[in-house]
């Protein structure tokens, strides 16, 4: 997946944990704020393999579980396409979402919320990966990534 | 002279509106509205739909065909206004029985339901829900 763009839903860094002036170049220091960063990838990775062997893998063994008067299931095809999103997702160290939903026209949905931000990854059926970003209600960023661009290798 | 059909009188800024929200989808969950319970159906051509209170009670609301039930959300028709979402009448009269308290929310339609606006409208109703019953699960057999 191309991500030419940056999103906090994408955000790949973590912030400093100790980050003073008095000592930021010890090697007990820098000990420190890689145990954090690697704490923090492990627990990325295990939130999007709770979201991808708990939701998208169960839904895809049985879509039947989504079916509501009215509204599009996704078929497998498409949430076969969100599994692969998600691992690349996480492969690439990226945030977890908060949530994951389908929409109501057969497309999936990663919602996440932190504060006065709320970021979507909208999986269509068409292929195409819708991305959004929001402040305080307000569209403030949104690409599209079309499925041609996502491999899983 | 004859009397106006009910559930064509406007919407007064003090009615409460309910949007149906099923169970199965997760668009409630833990205590949160997701703005994917305000995406327009297929076939919501015209907009999406939601009910007055002041026709239909939550219980009446919650009927559905869905085998995990419904969840019934309350939005208040003067926080939509406030926000550019305007409520509209929408009765369906000629059905058995008859749904006077049938409204649509006219901005977000099938075909709109993706452009810039029609997502930032999504996200402003999810946030404007004040209360969540439920869920109303269906009659067991």
């Amino acid at each position: 997946m191309s991500m030419t763009e940056s999103s906090t839903l994408m955000s790949p860094s973590v912030r400093s944990v100790v980050d003073t002036s008095a000592d930021s170049t010890s090697a007990g220091t820098i000990q420190r704020q890689d145990a954090a960063r690697e704490q923090e990838f492990v627990k990325r990775r295990q939130r999007w393999q709770e979201i991808i062997d708990r939701r998208l893998i169960e839904w895809g063994c049985d879509p039947t579980q989504l079916e509501e008067d009215g509204l599009e299931t996704p078929s497998k095809r498409t949430i076969a396409f969100a599994i692969v999103t998600a691992q690349v997702m996480r492969d690439g160290n990226l945030v977890a979402p908060s949530c994951v939903v389908p929409d109501a026209q057969g497309g999936i949905v990663f919602e996440r919320r932190q504060d006065s931000v709320f970021e979507s990854v909208r999986i269509s059926i068409d292929g195409i990966i819708d991305v959004s970003q929001f402040e305080n209600g307000e569209l403030v960023r949104r690409f599209q990534i079309p499925d041609s661009s996502v491999t899983d290798d | 002279m004859s009397q106006p059909s009910p559930g064509t009188e406007p919407i007064a800024d003090d009615e409460i509106l309910y949007r149906r929200i099923p169970a199965s989808t997760g668009w409630y969950a833990e205590g949160v509205v997701s703005p994917e319970a305000f995406d327009p159906r297929k076939d919501e051509f015209t907009g999406i739909s939601v009910y007055r209170k002041k026709h239909k009670s939550v219980e009446e609301v919650a009927k559905g065909k869905g085998k995990k039930g419904y969840y019934v959300a309350s939005l208040r028709a003067s926080d939509l206004r406030e926000h550019g979402i305007e409520p509209v009448p929408s009765p369906i009269l000629d059905a058995d029985p008859p749904d006077p308290g049938h409204a649509e929310l006219l901005c977000l339609t099938a075909e709109n339901r993706l452009t810039d606006q029609a997502l930032e409208h999504k996200l402003r109703l999810a946030s404007l829900c004040f209360e969540v019953e439920g869920p109303f699960l269906p009659p067991t057999t």
